[in-house]
């Protein structure tokens, strides 16, 4: 039995645009926290650029699979199948899995403050090991990110409690946003026949665009943050 | 009622206690000026020069510290580094 993994075939241009647009921003934040970390060789800085890395590395994935490996099923749509034979389509996708559930466990454990690497291996394997052995994989990605975008979002919210600052409410709203896309992400990739994808559709765009937003407002946050410094030099 | 500090913040008034006595400075000097207890400022002052961000400098009667470039980076950087670090909920 495959899953499918499926575009629709008048956003696939849009789709790999916002792609590498989202993989552009975490590159970004991470090369930034990196520098930041360079500074201050505190290990969150460096779990955070680590982090965000990892995620910006998935995006590339998905922007690869989406330009090389979307075949036309119809009119309406592109699909990649991904199923229990061992393929090259599997395989990427399968990385693009694997990269995205690190880049977050890799925050996790930053905001936790895990100090025993087997914890974080620990926690890969759970968020992995269920994707590679599932019939529903491009499926199941979603819950599985969306329940460490949840401790994530709750992190935020501690740390705008304890700091009261508005660039720390922003980048609580973008993690809660992203936790959202996965819950449309749900609901646009489930196993349906054909003739309901039109559903699908509508919360593929939705979650498309709420995950613009989420990326929209880190990359606020960032240009804020070098303006300030920029401004703080020159006085 | 005032803040807690975080650590960036006792990091960075560790390194100005120091850069302002000409780079030269005993640790009970650091102690009375870093608000810190003694125990706290060990702590601090062992992780600083791990990072290199200060030094020891030890002769027959006492010790001193002394900042590096790097800890004068930070001092310089440090409005960015709490900003991102405020941003991107990595106070503590």
């Amino acid at each position: 039995m495959s899953s499918i993994y499926f575009v629709p075939s008048w956003f696939v241009g849009t789709s790999a645009i916002l792609e590498f647009f989202f993989f552009t921003i975490a590159l970004i934040i991470s090369f930034y926290a990196n520098k930041i970390y360079t500074l201050t060789k505190q290990k969150e800085h460096k779990f955070f650029s680590i982090g965000f890395l990892l995620i910006s590395l998935s995006y590339l994935v998905l922007l690869f699979l989406n330009l090389f490996f979307l075949t036309k099923r119809n009119n309406r749509i592109f699909i990649v199948e991904i199923n229990q034979i061992i393929s090259l389509t599997n395989l990427i996708f399968f990385l693009y899995s694997v990269l995205f559930i690190m880049g977050l466990v890799t925050l996790v454990y930053m905001a936790f403050e895990l100090k025993n690497a087997k914890l974080y291996v620990l926690l890969t394997l759970l968020g992995i090991v269920p994707i590679l052995f599932s019939t529903s994989r491009n499926w199941l990605l979603y819950p599985i990110s969306a329940v460490f975008l949840l401790f994530l979002s709750i992190y935020f919210l501690e740390r705008y409690y304890e700091t009261g600052k508005t660039k720390t409410l922003i980048s609580f709203i973008a993690f809660v946003l992203l936790l959202l896309t996965r819950v449309e992400f749900v609901f646009a990739s489930k196993n349906l026949p054909f003739f309901l994808f039109e559903k699908c559709d509508m919360h593929f765009i939705i979650a498309h665009l709420i995950e613009s937003i989420a990326y929209l407002l880190l990359l606020f946050n960032l240009i804020n943050i070098l303006k300030n410094d920029k401004k703080k030099k020159q006085t | 009622m005032t803040r807690k500090r975080s650590r960036l913040e006792i990091i960075r008034d560790i390194l100005e206690v120091v850069k302002n006595r000409n780079g030269k400075i005993k640790p009970t000097q650091i102690l009375s000026k870093s608000n810190l207890s003694y125990q706290m400022l060990e702590a601090y002052l062992k992780e600083l020069i791990e990072k290199d961000f200060l030094i020891e400098i030890r002769n027959k009667k006492n010790k001193t510290y002394a900042i590096t470039e790097k800890g004068i980076n930070y001092l310089i950087k440090f409005n960015l580094i709490q900003e991102f670090s405020d941003s991107f909920g990595l106070t503590k």
